[in-house]
């Protein structure tokens, strides 16, 4: 160990030195804390002045200012999660701007920061926000062991799943359209594959994501429910690194490197899954059994990359793009079908320090996603897509007055280009032709403020301002959204907070299902479609009962406007008056959700409960406007997870999830359709009355897991060993009533025997091992 | 990590073991169902007035299969006007032996090959609700072409072609059935024409047929009560059976003083047979 003086010394020699004279008596200091190893820049990093409760943290970019006296020296303290307590001392001579490289701390290394982000958390005004990162995201054991943001996401509480294994997202009773997906500044409108069994984001190229449940900050609109903005790792700027896994399905690898040392790296991350080559195989093997069905191509692929260079002090360039499909096709000598789909999107980001003061962050986003059904049989085809594409503007402002004031303000302007349901089928001849869709163009724009008030009393206040704007041929809806925010500190360690967000949604997806499918559109508000509204409250405590642990409660009420839902057996697939298929009303929701947290020592994890009801109605074309409670009305949620590091080589992690049963929309009565004569009788036919009429078993389970690592000379490797569904619990994934029949030979029609409801469940136990390496 | 791998078998092992069994019966409660009458009347011309007014059940009620007519509503008062002409239907069995089709309500009279008039249903319950609806026939479409191709296999496909008018909505129901009895559905389904772009039709299947084979196709130009009804009956027993679906209400034409079911619609079927050369 080095004696304490010895480590000051190293560790203000890692910041960059340089003074700005000041006439007020203060000055300005600012700059970019990053990882010491990778040059990564860490967002939310906390910069304070010691002795006092002075201080800030890192935006996003990474970047920070704070005020200090003009003509002393003082001691910066910069802290971040899993990273060692830093001090450097800032002189009147001290050159800016200040570049802090933080060494990250070893697991179970005691002197290793994790509770200081509980402080800021108490000390913010922000609630309502859930931070992930893709460290604990790697250990929680998972679905054939693939590691995945979205579904640590879910294990938090407010937010569910929108069914077993899926990683669509109901948060606080909002629909799973409501959530907004960011993937570095770009809107990512799909961000699943397998319908919805896996997310887009790849784990080893994440470098930190942050869930938004309300009190949403005034720089985030266009969804009513969350924002999860997911940043990408910008890539090792000090030496060429990489990290990979090899799984029972999918294959990872994510190299970094620098172009040029300290000033600009690159990053390439790409995962695929190899069911196909195993298929292929097998079809190949049974090409002359006539007996024999080949088995469907699917596969899904997607890949990260992302460059930046340091232009100056002052300016700093991120270009990144992600692109990813899912590939599902069957070919024979007379039969050719394909179905694709997937996302691509790209940034290119500009950040400027045009004053110490003053930071800006401007972006270029493009924004796709596509699916396309094709087919093609000898002398037709047939062919169906439907697509939503974006590009976007944006300018960002972080201004720092002085340490009382945190201002963020911007504006971006959007550009939509839909295409609904293009379909395109007929005879090579010409002779016989179908057609149907829509294209559609819109543009969305906002401008918004939010000054993040420090009052250096125990209240602070956060008061912001969102003006949106939509048009959409000829039609524009504009919306005021006022974000506010207040915290009151008890003690020390308690503290109260209250917020109030409006929300507009100028989008909407079409999706007849609660299941994520890749063949849901978006469509505009127009002239009959109006902008979905939210308004949610929400109230409640945080308390740090000791250095390691954080405990908050929050109750919410969701008010929701203008939802949009379907008509009665609507025809959504490839329908030219789709619109004419929605139906309009509205919603509430409300509930109370209570967070324990443990991130210090070896032993870490959470436990969440919530409590909550959702209920819409008011729509005019279903069960004639009365209230009703959608499928993912859930009473109970709890959520356990529990990670523990037994040594540097062993990490046990376990989760257990407990929630009230879905709803479902089950048949009450049945009656036998006889039909013409000549055809087949339908012994049962199912009679539908109000929706969502009975609730389904309650849904738990415990997964497990188990790291080992490794450390070659090369670099570091572990082997992952989950246990998904440990004690092989039957969860229910859907119940149908099924009627079991027999043909009378007199009548030569069936006859009904018995009528049972059977349970299908989706998972049974599911052990997996994930073979995961990093040099 | 040798010593891994035996660790790695029995994970294996105990997947392969548990990933049966998905599925279970279970017990549910379901909220109680009130029973409709359900009306079926296809009226084809040519052929006599038959309609089947049975109720419905709750979904996992007992039914005596002993006694089908229980089934059945029977005493109720059942008129169909047409034309200033007004023919009752007599409560009892009628049973078509070709087609095992089976009617409660009929009467001798033949339905006329009218299109200018609607046909107007009247039923009095014999708990005295009515029940009302009203229907038109419809000129049937006729399939204008079967185009059987062969491929390399000597497998054959056949294409129906069929005219129809893209300026107006057309509903279609389309039945292929195989064997010389026609004992066989191969396809039945329900379209309408919102797509089309020229007054050229198609229904086709895949190279699954060889020369001596016998088709039996269908093509019914329905009303939208037909099309409306048939669909959502469809749509109603996928949705039970399909985690994807979206279960609904079925869209009926029978209304009146009380909630009710069914279909009261015209019929008059293109039909054509086809033993593949």
């Amino acid at each position: 160990m080095l004696p304490e003086y010895m480590k000051k010394l190293l560790l203000s020699a890692l910041w960059g030195l340089c003074l700005l004279p000041s006439v007020f008596g203060q000055r300005t200091v600012h700059g970019t804390v990053t990882d010491a190893e990778s040059g990564e820049t860490l967002i939310g990093a906390t910069v304070r002045i010691k002795g006092t409760d002075e201080g800030t943290i890192t935006n996003e970019y990474g970047f920070f200012s704070l005020r200090i006296p003009g003509r002393d020296t003082v001691v910066l303290e910069t802290s971040y999660v899993g990273y060692p307590l830093t001090e450097g001392y800032v002189t009147p001579e001290t050159t800016l701007p200040l570049s802090i490289r933080l060494q990250a701390g070893q697991i179970l290394e005691e002197v290793v920061v994790q509770s200081n982000s509980y402080r800021e958390q108490l000390n913010s005004t922000q609630m309502s926000v859930q931070e992930i990162s893709a460290r604990e995201a790697k250990v929680i054991p998972a679905v054939f062991g693939e590691s995945d943001i979205i579904k640590t996401i879910q294990l938090k509480p407010g937010i569910n799943s929108g069914s077993e294994g899926n990683t669509g997202l109901i948060v606080r009773g909002g629909s799973a359209d409501q959530n907004l997906f960011i993937l570095d500044e770009a809107i990512v409108y799909n961000p699943n594959h397998l319908f919805g069994f896996f997310s887009t984001f790849n784990t080893d190229a994440v470098k930190d994501v942050r869930v938004f449940k309300g009190g949403f900050p005034a720089q985030y609109g266009g969804r009513l429910s969350s924002v999860i903005d997911v940043k990408l790792n910008e890539g090792n700027n000090q030496r060429l690194s990489g990290t990979g896994g090899v799984g029972l399905i999918a294959s990872r690898l994510t190299l970094e490197a620098p172009l040029v040392r300290d000033r600009s790296s690159l990053i390439v991350s790409g995962r695929r899954t190899y069911a196909d080559l195993i298929t292929r195989g097998i079809n190949r093997a049974n090409r002359d059994n006539p007996d024999f069905a080949p088995i469907p191509d699917y596969y899904f692929y997607d890949l990260n990359a992302k460059v930046n260079y340091r232009i100056s002090d002052r300016d700093r360039l991120f270009v990144s793009g992600y692109f990813g499909r899912d590939d599902f096709g069957f070919k024979d000598e007379n039969f050719h079908f394909g179905f694709i789909w997937g996302n691509a999107s790209g940034t290119a980001r500009w950040n400027r320090v045009i004053q110490p003061h003053l930071f800006a962050n401007t972006s270029v986003t493009f924004s796709d996603y596509l699916y396309r059904i094709s087919n093609r049989l000898t002398g037709f085809s047939f062919n169906l897509e439907s697509r939503i594409r974006d590009i976007n503007l944006k300018s960002d402002f972080t201004w720092t007055p002085d340490n009382n004031h945190h201002i963020r303000m911007g504006a971006e302007v959007t550009r939509h280009q839909f295409a609904v349901g293009r379909l395109k089928a007929g005879s090579d001849d010409g002779t016989v032709s179908f057609a149907a869709g829509q294209d559609l163009v819109a543009a969305g724009g906002a401008i918004y403020l939010q000054d993040e008030w420090q009052t250096h009393t125990p209240l602070n206040v956060s008061l912001g301002l969102r003006l949106s704007g939509f048009l959409q041929d000829q039609k524009f809806y504009g919306g005021i959204e006022p974000r506010l925010a207040a915290s009151y500190k008890l003690t020390p360690d308690f503290a109260i907070k209250a917020s109030y967000a409006r929300m507009m949604q100028y989008l909407h997806l079409v999706a007849n299902s609660s299941i994520s499918l890749p063949t849901d559109v978006w469509y505009p508000s127009t002239a009959g479609v109006k902008p979905q509204i939210s308004d949610q409250v929400s109230a409640g405590w945080q308390w740090l009962p000791g250095a390691r642990y954080m405990i908050s409660h929050e109750v919410y009420y969701k008010h929701l406007d203008n939802q949009v839902d379907f008509k009665n057996f609507a025809d959504l697939f490839a329908n030219d008056r789709l619109e004419e298929e929605f139906t309009f009303g509205k919603g509430y929701a409300y509930g109370t959700e209570l967070y324990f947290e443990k991130k210090e020592g070896a032993l870490t994890g959470w436990i969440g409960y919530t409590l909550a009801w959702v209920r819409r109605g008011a729509f005019n074309d279903i069960m004639d406007g009365r209230y009703f409670s959608p499928r993912y009305d859930r009473r109970h949620d709890i959520s356990v997870v529990a990670m523990y590091n037994l040594n540097r080589r062993l990490t046990f992690t376990a989760t257990w999830v407990y929630g009230s049963g879905d709803l479902a929309w089950l048949p009450t009565g049945r009656f036998t359709h006889q039909d013409i004569p000549g055809t087949n009788i339908k012994p049962v036919v199912p009679i539908y009355d109000d929706r969502n009429n009975v609730r389904l078993p309650a849904y738990h389970r415990l997964d497990l897991g188990m790291v080992i690592r490794f450390f070659p000379r090369w670099g570091e490797s572990d082997l992952t060993i989950s246990i998904y569904n440990a004690y092989d619990r039957r969860n229910p994934y859907f119940l149908y009533l099924d009627a079991e029949t027999t043909t009378d030979p007199d009548l030569n029609t069936e006859v009904i025997q018995s009528i049972k409801a059977r349970q299908v469940s989706l998972f049974p136990i599911i052990p997996s091992l994930t073979y995961n390496f990093k040099f | 990590m040798m010593r891994l791998i035996p660790l790695a078998g029995i994970l294996l092992t105990t997947c392969l073991l548990a990933s049966c069994n998905l599925e279970k019966e279970v017990d549910i409660d379901l909220p109680d169902h009130m029973t409709l009458p359900v009306v079926e009347a296809y009226l084809e011309p040519g052929k006599p007035y038959r309609l089947l007014l049975p109720r419905s059940f709750g979904y996992f009620d007992d039914l005596d299969f002993g006694d089908p007519a229980a089934a059945l509503i029977q005493g109720a008062s059942v008129v169909i006007r047409h034309a200033g002409m007004e023919v009752v239907l007599d409560n009892q069995l009628y049973v078509d032996p070709v087609n095992f089709h089976v009617a409660n309500y009929g009467s001798p009279e033949l339905v006329p090959d009218d299109l200018d008039h609607p046909f107007e249903l009247e039923i009095i319950l014999p708990d005295g609700h009515q029940l009302t609806a009203t229907t038109r026939l419809l000129p049937s479409v006729a399939i204008d072409s079967l185009v059987v191709e062969y491929n390399a296999d000597s497998m054959a496909r056949v294409l129906t072609f069929f005219t129809e008018s893209p300026s107006e909505t057309n509903f279609y129901r389309r039945i292929l059935q195989f064997g010389a009895s026609a004992d066989s559905t191969l396809q039945d389904f329900v379209v309408k024409d919102d797509f089309f772009q020229t007054d050229k039709g198609v229904f086709g299947t895949g190279y699954a047929f060889r020369p001596g084979d016998t088709l039996h196709h269908t093509l019914i130009h329905l009303d939208k009560a037909g099309y409306d009804y048939m669909n959502t009956v469809n749509q109603s027993v996928n949705a039970n059976l399909n985690p994807f679906g979206q279960p609904g209400l079925i869209v009926s034409n029978i209304q009146g003083t009380r909630t009710a079911s069914g279909i009261f619609t015209g019929l008059r079927p293109f039909r054509v047979m086809l033993i593949l050369p």
